[in-house]
């Protein structure tokens, strides 16, 4: 007998991205489905094999990174293709959260510390019986003005992350769902919200 | 077909509170094992709970599997599915759906039914305190040291009778009374181990006596992979009472049983099973996985499930894989 868990259940998301202005009015940019990369089926299989982690908190997407370049969107993406990589870039004034650990990329852990932001308790809301949505905000003073080697970077890829499955120390977060969208300048005028549904 | 349930399984880990872990009494919640598979079941059509060895025939205490054949005369076995056609009820099981909840949505309460749970699959009530004197009416799994049974023809004949092979399941604390089969409990690499071992069940026949095993080997982490046995004694008896045509895989309903205030840890215990258990798959087949008949003159009835036979009672007569992908 054979079941395939993933297809199956057809695992699948949701991504809404609005700006926020500070009149409280809101702009939606993107409203689209996002990609469910292996990654998923690699954090379950170890869920459910008893090969990882003790710690079912360990098995939570919890996390997420933001790019300012685009990957091919497909099952088979392990990694953004340009994530962040300082906390400053996250907005030392900002209220995200922000963590550094590993990553899993191909069921194996690459010692490269990377930054993360950290999805609050609250911010994770069960929709209903099979949904949870995953609400990331990037505030006023998040992720402005963003540079790169090549000058000026803008706001393209984003990524949830499943916190650290192989209980691996540092963490060593995997990627579970990813989305690329139409170049975003973040500034000082809005803060950005990604809301994120992963219906199981 | 993974059911509705599975997917709200996967809600629920994605939103265990992250500050139990810092109440000493409830970081026991957050074990990995809660939220993983931890039972196999076995069920059949709804109707044939009316049929076969659930038939009350006379004398109805004597603790004796009976059931008449309605087959070919000369064989020496029973066919669940000549029981059907000569009666002429709907021998099939419903077709697995999403919102099932339960292998068999629909009454699966015997004709002896005083105290019976409906559970919508097969029990296990010889190790019931109430009900294990109609074990023999409720079916569908023999006693430890072996069940008698006994085949009539339809003019009353006595075809064949004997004494099942005792059942490893309940021989060794495998099941408990609702019919739940549980997962080896012992660390991945042992059950690795044992996963390995048992495809070589003539030098390693008790390899697959522990329960249900699962492996992270060859294919993982694209592939889980799920082994038990069907053994004789539980295979004769599963026959006589109208087959296997469901096998269903659960979890633990952790939401149930804190809001029935137990908590963890949620130890097997088959006799007092405080485990409340939540359908996450269910496969559903339309030929009968105890099926048998006789081959050479043999009755395989008398070969595969009876003591005495010389088939060793620990050796399953089915091996079932089942293979979860992820990737």
């Amino acid at each position: 007998m054979e079941l395939n868990l993933l297809e199956q259940l057809d695992v699948n998301g949701h991504l809404t991205i609005s700006k926020l202005y500070r009149d409280g009015s809101e702009e939606i940019v993107f409203d689209d489905h996002n990609i469910i990369v292996s990654g998923m089926g690699v954090a379950l299989a170890h869920l459910f094999a008893l090969s990882g982690s003790n710690s079912i908190l360990d098995y939570q997407i919890d996390r997420f990174q933001i790019g300012t370049s685009a990957n091919a969107e497909s099952v088979s993406t392990t990694m953004l293709s340009l994530p962040i990589g300082v906390v400053s870039s996250y907005g030392l004034n900002s209220n995200v959260i922000t963590a550094s650990g590993y990553q899993i990329v191909n069921n194996s852990v690459v010692n490269n510390s990377k930054i993360y932001g950290i999805i609050p308790q609250h911010h994770i809301t069960r929709v209903d019986a099979n949904t949870v949505r995953y609400t990331i905000v990037l505030d006023e003073f998040a992720c402005n003005n963003l540079t790169d080697i090549s000058g000026d970077a803008n706001i393209r890829e984003v990524g949830l992350f499943i916190k650290n499955i192989k209980n691996n120390n540092p963490v060593a977060p995997i990627l579970v769902a990813y989305r690329v969208f139409s170049p975003i300048r973040k500034t000082t005028d809005f803060a950005l919200i990604f809301r994120w549904s992963i219906n199981f | 077909m993974f059911v509705d349930k599975a997917g709200e399984h996967l809600a629920d880990i994605m939103t265990v509170n992250r500050s139990l872990s810092a109440i000493p009494s409830a970081s026991s919640i957050l074990d990995t094992s809660n939220y993983t598979f931890q039972a196999i079941s076995y069920g059949k059509d709804a109707a044939g709970f009316k049929y076969h060895a659930h038939t009350i025939l006379t004398p109805s205490g004597d603790g004796i599997i009976k059931v008449i054949s309605y087959g070919n005369k000369s064989a020496s076995n029973y066919s669940p599915s000549a029981t059907a056609a000569y009666l002429n009820y709907n021998q099939y099981p419903s077709s697995p759906k999403p919102t099932d909840t339960r292998l068999e949505p629909n009454s699966t309460a015997p004709n002896y039914s005083s105290g019976v749970p409906d559970l919508g699959q097969y029990l296990n009530p010889t190790i019931h305190p109430q009900l294990s004197s109609m074990a023999h009416l409720i079916g569908g799994i023999p006693s430890a040291g072996g069940s008698k049974y006994q085949i009539f023809d339809t003019s009353n004949n006595l075809i064949l009778s004997g004494v099942l092979l005792g059942s490893i399941y309940n021989l060794s604390g495998l099941m408990d009374s609702s019919g739940f089969l549980n997962f080896v409990q012992a660390p991945l690499d042992i059950q690795q181990f044992l996963y390995t071992y048992s495809e070589d069940l003539n030098t390693y026949p008790d390899s697959i006596c522990l329960g249900v095993i699962r492996s992270a080997e060859s294919n993982f982490p694209s592939e889980v992979s799920l082994k038990w046995g069907l053994f004789g004694g539980e295979c004769g008896a599963l026959s006589l009472f109208g087959g296997v045509y469901h096998i269903g895989l659960w979890c633990l309903d952790i939401k149930q049983m804190l809001k029935e205030g137990n908590s963890p840890p949620y130890s097997f215990n088959p006799l007092n099973n405080k485990r409340r258990y939540k359908l996450f798959a269910k496969k559903t087949f339309n030929k009968d996985l105890t099926f048998n008949e006789d081959e050479f003159g043999l009755s395989s009835f008398k070969v595969l499930f009876q003591d005495g036979s010389g088939w060793d009672f620990a050796l399953p007569v089915i091996v079932l894989k089942w293979n979860i992908k992820f990737v």
